[in-house]
């Protein structure tokens, strides 16, 4: 064998090593990624899973079942309105022994209670700062499927959404495909470091999809519950459209509507007016709205920022209470979605 | 046996009737089997009617009335009171709840019993009923 066949010979039975050695590798970095997440959602479950409790809510016709979570560790929890409805006592089911909760309150606007038991040192989930979720962030949902044992389900963020088909919700929701099966609404949405971020409120798409309320919105609605026993939103009575996308400054938010004896109208508000800011946050698109009004405070007031005939002016708006949702007497169930509306055109008088 | 013996044996056989004093005997032993029959359905009257007959003979007429009245009344209020249950449960809609399997669960204290099966949340109620955006 001359010196050059045996040169080629080596580098052949190198080369040959290095791509099965790194073929392996590769190999290995997908097990150990898949062991990676299944450890990290075992964890995070292992961590919460005692925090988290199977409530039962009595009215006169029905038992209704769902989820709830400690949110401190004096047996206050924290569920979705669904979970309870109107009922007029609940129980849940926290070491294997069922104990009597009490219904501090519920708002259907929100989709929040909150009950309290009569109990001290409880497990609790702490929150997280749901202002950092993005989308395609993984999360973990817990919750009670029927009668079955508490469970985990993973899924990531999809979305963040102020509209589902033609109705508003109240503020912005986080969408994700996190699984939902009968009896897990309520349950808490966790973030890697295991502290809930949203709650499980609302279900699409059977189950395969569904919304969470972010913590941020459902402790300010839970120290409305708290405080008053029913949640306090706020109101200035002005109805708003964003320009169509054709049209220029797209996606701008306009004043479409002023409500009677409000104090919109008082301060001199007008329709067409275009609004650039609520206090502190800059107004981009509806959402922002939606999420400025349901953070603003009864009674506080609130700077708002409008262009108008190409000038700016500010307007200091008193916030009142926003009027009762006024609820069908009979819940449709189960809720029937109306088709997708078509956008509402905007009427308005846009600065030349 | 082929077809042609057995219309030879029919017509054979159509040809045979019995003699006169056999469905005598029969009329006479189907008479006596129906006595029979409504002699034993009245024995098992019998005694009942007996105890009857002899209770009008010893209370007097008016014990004898009051008791009826009072039986048709109770059984008229026993009748009227089923109704009435029943249409008031309609009225307040417990009627409307379906009916549930009966589950057998044992609770903390070790006896059993039947809960209602709960409806499991879905999240399925609207989260808000607003139309457009306002606040």
């Amino acid at each position: 064998m001359t010196r050059l066949s045996r040169f080629r010979v080596i580098l052949f039975a190198g080369l040959w090593l290095v791509f099965t050695v790194a073929g392996h590798a590769a190999d290995g970095d997908k097990t150990a990624v898949m062991d990676s997440l299944s450890g990290e959602v075992q964890q995070i479950f292992n961590q919460t899973a005692a925090a988290v409790v199977k409530i039962r809510a009595f009215n006169l016709e029905q038992t209704l079942a769902g989820t709830g979570f400690f949110i401190d560790d004096h047996g206050t929890l924290l569920t979705a309105y669904d979970v309870v409805l109107e009922a007029t006592r609940a129980t849940i089911e926290y070491r294997g022994q069922q104990i009597a909760a009490r219904i501090i309150g519920r708002d259907l606007r929100s989709g929040v209670a909150l009950l309290k038991a009569d109990l001290e040192r409880t497990p609790f989930i702490p929150a997280g700062n749901s202002d950092h979720l993005q989308i395609a962030g993984g999360l973990v949902g817990v919750g009670y499927a029927y009668n079955l044992p508490v469970s985990p389900s993973f899924g990531i963020i999809t979305g963040f959404d102020v509209r589902y088909l033609n109705s508003f919700f109240a503020t912005t929701h986080v969408r994700c495909n996190v699984t939902v099966s009968p009896g897990q609404i309520g349950g808490p949405l966790l973030n890697s470091r295991g502290e809930v971020v949203a709650m499980m409120v609302f279900s699409v798409d059977g189950g395969r999809e569904c919304y969470g309320l972010p913590i941020k919105a459902a402790n300010r609605i839970a120290a409305d519950l708290r405080e008053y026993g029913a949640a306090r939103h706020g109101w200035v009575g002005v109805g708003v459209v964003e320009a169509e996308p054709d049209q220029p400054y797209a996606h701008a938010v306009y004043v479409s509507q002023l409500y009677d004896r409000t104090p919109a109208v008082d301060c001199g508000l007008a329709k067409g007016d275009q609004v650039i800011a609520i206090g502190d946050r800059k107004i981009r698109n509806p959402q922002d709205i939606l999420d400025a009004a349901f953070f603003a405070k009864v009674g506080s007031a609130v700077p708002v920022r409008v262009i108008r005939n190409e000038r700016e002016l500010t307007f200091n708006l008193k916030i009142i209470e926003r009027p009762a949702l006024k609820l069908p007497v009979t819940l449709p169930l189960p809720y029937q979605a109306p088709a997708p509306a078509a956008r509402e055109p905007v009427r308005v008088n846009l600065p030349q | 046996m082929n077809e042609q013996k057995l219309q030879k044996l029919l017509r054979l056989k159509k040809l045979e009737t019995p003699g006169q004093d056999y469905f005598d005997g029969f009329l006479a032993e189907f008479h006596r089997y129906q006595q029979a029959q409504m002699l034993r359905q009245a024995a098992k009257w019998e005694p009942w009617r007996a105890w009857f007959r002899e209770f009008l003979c010893r209370e007097p007429y008016r014990t004898v009335a009051s008791c009826g009245a009072v039986a048709v009344v109770t059984a008229l209020l026993v009748i009227g009171l089923g109704n009435f249950s029943r249409h008031s449960a309609k009225q307040s809609g417990f009627a409307r709840t379906p009916a549930m399997p009966k589950v057998r669960l044992v609770s903390d204290s070790g006896t059993t019993e039947q809960p209602p099966a709960p409806r499991y949340s879905t999240g399925q109620t609207p989260l808000s009923y607003d139309k457009t955006i306002a606040f």
